[in-house]
């Protein structure tokens, strides 16, 4: 489970790049958000990755579809 | 059209398709996940190769295969048509990807790179399903400007659609090839810094 100040990180970082309030995005997947093309999903990504310190894998990149699963993907790294 | 131009990337590039590239053809047009935005195609390859075939004779027609630079497999198209030598336009498209392919960004930037830079075009547009939205939002993403909705533009299977035509002049490829080239080169850094840990 992430943490708050987690969700809040990304949140903050994904509404940023999409440039809609995090709030709004909560709960949704990037399908549902029109603004998440495959060009503003490298900028969350980098973006993340620099704001926290953690590197994705390839494979994990395409996965990285909401909030949520960024968080999830964070913690895993953490946890390794 | 048969043609010569290549380009390539940091971690893709693009060459010109071959009669040899049906198959990939079909397999990325018809294989699942596919959008339901694509028009239908010639399904089985040889009638794939008669529409290549076709195509080799057809001028101001560049038509593409996207390629992994470190494998070479083949990962996507993209063709740029209708090129208009004189008034120095043209449009783009048969642009698809492999699901789970990293290939769209870098593909782009190729693209532009052979229509600005080596065709020397003033303008190249692209028209897009409007219902398509992430198509739509990741060429505006890229900084192409909208110029307009085309009502009733596309026929596909026995659907009509609205689409949306987006431009990008040279000057304004000018402006924002840095930032797209940097995240580009940043996502194949990545990508072969990962492969070489494999």
């Amino acid at each position: 489970m992430a943490t708050d100040s987690l969700r809040l990180k990304v949140g903050e970082i994904v509404g940023l790049a999409l440039r809609r309030p995090p709030d709004d995005l909560i709960g949704l997947e990037r399908g549902q958000i029109s603004e998440w093309d495959s060009l503003k999903h490298m900028e969350i990504v980098f973006a993340v990755e620099d704001s926290l310190g953690i590197e994705f894998r390839e494979e994990e990149l395409l996965d990285l579809n909401s909030i949520a699963a960024i968080c999830e993907a964070v913690e895993r790294h953490r946890a390794a | 059209m048969r043609h010569d131009l290549s380009a390539t990337g940091s971690a893709f590039g693009l060459r010109p398709i071959t009669l040899a590239d049906a198959r990939f053809v079909v397999e990325l047009r018809t294989g699942s996940g596919r959008s339901e935005f694509l028009h239908s195609i010639a399904a089985d390859i040889p009638r794939q190769e008669a529409y290549l075939a076709r195509y080799f004779d057809r001028p101001g027609d560049y038509y593409f295969v996207i390629y992994r630079l470190a494998t070479g497999q083949p990962e996507g198209t993209v063709g740029l048509y209708d090129v208009d030598r004189d008034a120095g336009t043209a449009q783009w498209g048969r642009w698809i990807v492999q699901e789970g392919s990293l290939a769209a960004l870098e593909s782009a930037v190729l693209l532009y790179e052979l229509a600005f830079d080596r065709l020397q075009l003033r303008m190249v547009y692209c028209c897009t399903v409007a219902a398509n939205t992430p198509v739509v939002s990741f060429h505006r993403s890229f900084g192409l400007t909208t110029h307009g909705l085309l009502p009733r533009h596309f026929r596909i299977g026995d659907r009509v659609y609205d689409a949306v035509e987006q431009r990008l002049t040279r000057e304004q490829w000018s402006e924002i090839r840095a930032g797209v080239r940097a995240t580009a080169a940043r996502l194949a850094e990545r990508m072969a810094r990962l492969q070489g840990s494999e």
